[in-house]
């Protein structure tokens, strides 16, 4: 260090740098110790967009939650009941199509903007429009028309009677924006949100921090912190040691090789949470070997799970138990599959008595999920170990994602090309109906798998006119059986355990299935 | 290191290495390289060539030790063991033998780095020969093409080879191949442009001896030992690119192992199984480390100039 600044080591430089360090430092000291409670969480992915409309990651929809209200909101984890947000009060039409929200008065954007009507209708339009391209836009697919009739009453017309429009009114994507601030910034309104939420956006510099303050005029109940520091933190390793030095106090996405540093380290401490959030290997059942149900099966018996959990994960996930982890909603839980490599040996054998000729190419990501590619490479051994042959390919996310969704011949998934028989991915989404409709269901354009079956297509068209929320539950019930029992298109491998790093003293973070966590009620016990 | 594996394309370079060809080519010192070791207690350099001729050994009988399948073979019940008992060395987080891996691991280095340095030194000494020997327009544009290429870092010349070819062990040899080839071509050019212009063989072409068999006779054998010089240092920075591109996820896909994808892998377990990491990191950093200090010493016994500097 010496050597790259010379200038220091003369006293006549170094005397004043270090009294003006003196006085920077003692009044950093004293601003610390008579006001602001702030908390840091460093998380490993950068924010994308905070324009709520388009973004889809979870470190973007962190930030988000914090900053927007929605019309309506779930009333916890547990997802049991729909509870006023921004909507003081709903009701639906006998046909069941339109929807009639009551909006609460008084309340005003963090840009003095006041809230009515009209202001959500401008944001069910925009996300609804062609021209924004939203990735969230098919959610609306049953919106018909959004009117806002009176200053504080909005109708929701829906070609169909749909049970999901409340649902999807909870998620973060249909926040509701500031109408100016959106017409101000145009395509720069992700850098520059604007909400009616707990915490009002302050600033944020790419890939180092973005910084939110707490809201003084927030109609609901104040958040706790005064303010929240989100920085981008990537490597595993290092979010630690910024928990270590106490540069930040919740750290995202502990590694569960990393967990051992809590044992010896009485300042900082590890919380467990369950997730949504399932890892998995999707098989292609348009093509040989998986579009044989029997195969399927048979490696879904050849595959350790419990010492997957044990050895690769060092015991932070779950073996599953159904196609939904906890906090998933509408779940239901079968018995686990069980580890049987004789019984898988001679499934395949009945499929293929001479073994399966050609090789199984297998995908993986590498960093995404909690030990993606070391699981998948021990998936390789068991399935070599029952007379499969594979081929392996690690990919980089970004690449990974584009090359799942090709459909040239020969590339992608089971899509209608067939570049690979079995690809790892993970999902975290807590809604039953989404969650099923995207892998299930005939043709939709996240059902990579080339699954079809009528039986599962009917039901999800059942669960979509069903207006009684335990009927259509069970509903989402059936469908998990069926693809757990009798048709899976799946190898379920892990449900991911949440492992978030807080210094001791750090209380009442809430945190969900989706990984979202929320700091409205903590406190930093600083 | 750069210094001694690169042909600085500056005017000073292009004269010394003639220098050393012709001295090299009349007054060898007898008795061979071994014994010039010896003679001039290079103990390092020997110590270095006993490392590398045992990893070669060892990576030789590697497959009567270890078969492919326990290398390769998943057993999570052994995931993490420490050194001793039945695995020498412990095992890796899928429960593989490290030292099967290690030495099996070898055996796809040393010949990613023999056969890159192989490939890239066959194309890259006939275009050199090509270029120093003729000057016309189209060895210029090959030079200038050659220029244009190393320009670009060697590393991301390798990347983008390998993101056409994908991954395997010879799209990973032909990257490095193509990266350092260049280089070879701007390190040849120089001596067999000053060959050229020398009596023997001007008076060779005086008596009529054609193009072709000139360079073959003549030119070529004259850089014989600079090519062997060049290519023991180059050995060591292909291993090192090699073990760098399968460390980003570039090199051949698992089960295979390789070193740096090894590293890689284990650089999870540093803190509580730091043995994952440290036997392949010690295993390249000895074969780098010792191809370096022979092809230090190969340089020196071959060019007598460097020789007394260094004493």
């Amino acid at each position: 260090m010496r050597m790259q600044f010379p200038l220091l080591n003369r006293p006549f430089i170094l005397r004043p740098i270090a009294a003006a360090s003196l006085a920077l430092m003692l009044l950093c000291g004293t601003g610390q110790a008579t006001a602001q409670t702030s908390l840091t969480y460093v998380q490993g992915t950068e924010i994308d967009t905070l324009d709520p409309a388009i973004s889809r990651s979870t470190p973007s929809q962190i930030v988000i939650s914090h900053l927007f209200s929605r019309l309506v909101a779930w009333d916890g984890p547990g997802f049991n009941k729909i509870v006023p947000d921004l909507a003081e009060s709903w009701r639906v039409s006998d046909d069941g199509k339109v929807w009639t929200f009551k909006l609460r008065q008084g309340v005003k954007f963090h840009d003095g903007t006041p809230l009515d009507a009209a202001a959500v209708k401008f944001n069910l339009d925009r996300i609804r429009s062609p021209e924004l391209g939203s990735p969230n836009r098919s959610y609306y697919a049953a919106v018909d028309a959004v009117e806002a009739p009176e200053t504080y009453v909005l109708t929701i017309t829906t070609k169909a009677p749909s049970p999901t429009l409340l649902e999807i009114l909870t998620e973060e994507w249909s926040s509701i924006s500031s109408p100016t601030a959106i017409k101000k910034h145009g395509r720069a309104y992700g850098r520059n949100p604007v909400g009616t939420g707990p915490y009002v956006f302050k600033s944020w510099i790419p890939n180092e921090r973005a910084e939110i303050t707490r809201n003084p005029d927030y109609f609901g109940e104040a958040g706790k912190p005064e303010r929240l520091v989100f920085r981008p933190v990537p490597e595993n390793a290092a979010r630690l040691i910024e928990l270590q030095t106490g540069n930040a106090d919740v750290a995202a996405n502990i590694a569960p090789e990393l967990t051992a540093e809590f044992k010896d380290n009485d300042k900082i401490e590890l919380l467990q949470a369950p997730s949504a959030f399932q890892v998995f290997f999707e098989l292609n059942v348009t093509k040989p070997p998986f579009d044989n149900v029997q195969v399927r099966k048979a490696v879904n018996l050849a595959i350790d799970r419990q010492a997957i959990v044990d050895k690769i994960l060092l015991g932070y996930g779950r073996v599953p138990v159904s196609p939904f982890p906890e906090g998933t909603q509408g779940r239901r839980s079968f018995a686990v599959h069980k580890y049987d490599p004789t019984e898988a040996r001679r499934l395949i054998q009945e499929a293929f008595p001479n073994g399966y000729p050609d090789v199984v190419t297998m995908w993986t990501p590498s960093g995404r999920y909690t030990k993606d590619r070391a699981t998948a490479e021990a998936v390789q051994g068991y399935l070599n170990a029952v007379g499969i042959k594979t081929d392996f390919k690690v990919w980089e996310w970004a690449s990974y994602q584009k090359e799942l969704y090709r459909s040239e011949l020969g590339r992608g998934t089971g899509k209608g090309s067939n570049g690979a028989n079995m690809w790892l991915l993970g999902t975290g989404i807590p809604n039953a109906d989404i969650r099923l409709r995207r892998k299930l269901s005939s043709g939709d354009p996240s059902n990579l798998t080339g699954y079809s079956n009528p039986a599962v297509d009917s039901l999800l068209g059942k669960a979509a006119r069903e207006m009684n929320y335990d009927k259509r539950m069970e509903t989402y019930g059936e469908i998990q059986r069926i693809v757990w029992e009798v048709a899976p298109n799946t190898i379920p491998l892990f449900d991911q355990v949440q492992l978030i790093g807080q210094r001791k003293g750090v209380k009442d973070l809430a945190i969900y299935s989706d990984e979202i966590v929320e700091f409205h009620h903590a406190t930093s016990g600083r | 290191m750069d210094s001694l594996t690169l042909a600085s394309p500056t005017p000073e370079a292009a004269d010394a290495a003639p220098a050393a060809v012709a001295v090299a080519a009349t007054k060898r010192p007898a008795g061979g390289f071994l014994r010039y070791l010896l003679r001039a207690r290079r103990w390092v350099a020997m110590l270095s060539l006993g490392l590398l001729s045992l990893v070669l050994i060892a990576t030789l009988i590697a497959p009567w030790i270890y078969d492919w399948k326990s290398v390769t073979q998943v057993n999570l019940d052994h995931a993490l063991l420490g050194p001793g008992g039945n695995f020498w060395l412990g095992t890796d987080e899928l429960g593989r033998d490290l030292l099967g891996r290690v030495l099996w691991g070898a055996r796809i280095t040393l010949t990613v780095a023999f056969g890159s340095v192989a490939m890239g030194m066959a194309v890259g000494v006939s275009l050199g020969a090509l270029c120093g020997y003729y000057s016309n327009a189209a060895t210029a544009t090959i030079m200038r093409l050659m220029d244009f290429m190393i320009a670009f870092p060697r590393t991301l010349v390798a990347i983008m080879v390998v993101a056409v070819a994908g991954n395997s062990i010879l799209s990973l040899t032909i990257a490095i191949a193509i990266s350092t080839m260049p280089i070879y071509v701007r390190f040849f050019a120089a001596p067999v442009q000053a060959l050229k212009r020398r009596e023997f063989v001007l008076a060779s072409r005086a008596i009529g001896v054609g193009d072709l068999s000139l360079v073959l006779t003549h030119i070529i054998p004259n850089i014989g030992s600079l090519i062997i010089v060049q290519a023991t240092t180059s050995l060591a920075e292909a291993i090192l690119i090699g073990s760098g591109l399968s460390f980003l996820g570039l090199g051949p896909p698992p089960p295979i192992p390789e070193w740096g994808a090894m590293i890689a892998n284990s650089r999870a377990h540093l803190t509580s199984h730091p043995h994952v990491l440290l036997v392949p990191g010690c295993a390249l950093f000895v074969v780098i480390l010792s191809f370096n200090l022979v092809g230090d010493a190969l340089r020196d016994y071959v060019d007598p100039r460097s020789r007394q500097s260094s004493r």
